[in-house]
């Protein structure tokens, strides 16, 4: 039997185990993908089945229309989701991407997906509360289908082709969406140049967030709230502190007004936490994950025989990306970030979500 | 009850360009390998260098260990390899 073909069973407690034993799945339970539902995915998307919208590494498997839908069927997508993922596979595949590498290496990073723009309110993403964990089924089966697509089409499979040591829970479903409506500056897609009107899908390899207290509700100083931010995002054995690349800090709906009430915007926020997130060169030099000669490796801005100098977690400014999500809480203003994988892979990409 | 098809998620394998020509097998030459020799890949990079040193039969052979992923081998290392027939390069872990 060919992998890629279809299979029958004769009811639905069999269906579940046999796609288990086919290894259709991570662990976690899936839909039966039955014509039905398939063809539904489909007859929206109006588009050619055997369309291809590219070449899933590792394993380098054809992601067509048609295996695309079946494994958003899978993960739970109602049809309306499908232009979303398709979206984020679209930002994954692009080359500087370096997808292959995020699927293979033994860091534990995993694609994050973001989604921005109209189609958040209009499908029900969750921005708020618990903005990364569970109670919105949009947001958890867009990033639940990209996953079983780099599983399915990719072939990311633990141990094999995926190497990662650690890993973490987004790995089975990474997927947020930025507030539309407390947010005092630019979404991270009018950033990229779309407009504020377009929904787009963004994509960035990242760790399991970081949570940060910052306070902000019960302390007067923007300047304070960067500096917990600031010591939160340098730390030694951070990945990016050690070898560069982008940072995400989602930043929630209090603590972003309060920075915007004291006339932060996005270049500011960059600006000062690239001065604040410093960690100093005699600890730096403890960690020895990379070699000084590595091309990511600090010693290449930093002087590594002055133990008193500062090595920036963000190598420029624009490497700190900024997303507005997440609950009011209480005073607390919380927080997260998120490193990415070095210089080596995984920076943000944007595409429009193109509904039929 | 009807039976129930279950559409399969896994797509068909993209191949490389057949246009692309294959190295030949350097039978009976110098074979080099440049790894990392971190002690969790050392079983993987001895077991090839096992094989291929069975499947070529090299007249010599020639290691570069770097001491890990991420530590690049010398401009000098990496000249080294010249002299080889065949040079199998590990990348990353």
């Amino acid at each position: 039997m060919d992998i890629t073909d279809p299979v029958s069973v004769n009811n639905l407690e069999d269906a579940h185990e046999l796609m288990y034993d086919l290894g259709w799945t991570d662990g976690l339970p899936v839909i039966p993908p039955t014509t039905k539902l398939v063809n539904a995915v489909l007859e929206h998307l109006n588009r050619d089945p055997q369309e291809i919208i590219g070449i899933v590494p590792p394993k380098n498997r054809i992601a067509s229309i048609e295996k695309i839908a079946i494994n958003c069927v899978m993960a739970g997508c109602k049809p309306q989701h499908v232009p979303v993922v398709i979206a984020a596979l679209e930002g994954l595949l692009e080359d500087s991407f370096n997808l292959n590498g995020v699927q293979a290496t033994t860091n534990c990073v995993a694609p994050l997906t973001i989604v921005s723009g109209p189609i958040v309110d209009e499908l029900n993403f969750n921005y708020g509360d618990n903005v990364f964990g569970g109670g919105s089924r949009s947001s958890a089966v867009v990033g639940r289908a990209v996953r079983l697509i780099l599983w399915n089409l990719g072939g990311g499979y633990p141990g094999e082709i995926d190497r990662a040591t650690i890993g973490h829970p987004g790995k089975y479903t990474f997927c947020i969406a930025e507030d539309p409506h407390n947010n005092p500056w630019e979404s991270i897609h009018e950033e990229m140049g779309f407009s504020k009107d377009t929904s787009c899908a963004s994509v960035f390899a990242c760790e399991a967030p970081h949570h940060i207290a910052t306070g902000s509700g019960y302390i007067l100083s923007a300047t304070d709230i960067l500096k917990v931010i600031a010591d939160s995002t340098a730390t030694a054995g951070s990945s990016t502190m050690n070898g560069g690349g982008q940072i995400l800090l989602v930043i929630g709906p209090m603590t972003a007004q309060k920075l915007s009430s004291e006339g932060y915007n996005k270049e500011r926020i960059r600006k000062e936490l690239a001065q604040l997130a410093v960690k100093p060169v005699g600890l730096m030099k403890s960690n020895q994950f990379l070699n000084p000669g590595h091309p990511f490796h600090w010693a290449s801005i930093v002087d590594a025989n002055d133990d008193k100098a500062m090595v920036p977690a963000l190598r420029e400014p624009e490497k700190l990306l900024i997303a507005v999500a997440g609950g009011w809480g209480s005073g607390s203003g919380f927080c997260a970030v998120t490193h990415g994988w070095m210089e080596a892979g995984g920076h943000l990409q944007t595409r429009e979500i193109k509904n039929p | 009850m009807s039976e129930i098809i279950l559409h399969s998620p896994i797509g068909k394998e993209s191949y490389f360009d057949p246009d692309i020509t294959p190295i030949s097998t350097p039978r009976g030459g110098k074979v080099a390998f440049l790894f990392n020799g971190h002690v969790s890949v050392l079983p993987f990079w001895n077991n090839l260098e096992s094989q291929i040193k069975s499947v070529l039969e090299p007249t010599e052979t020639m290691q570069i260990v770097k001491p890990n992923t991420f530590a690049p081998a010398s401009s000098e290392a990496i000249e080294s390899l010249s002299s080889a027939d065949l040079a199998i390069v590990g990348v990353c872990a």
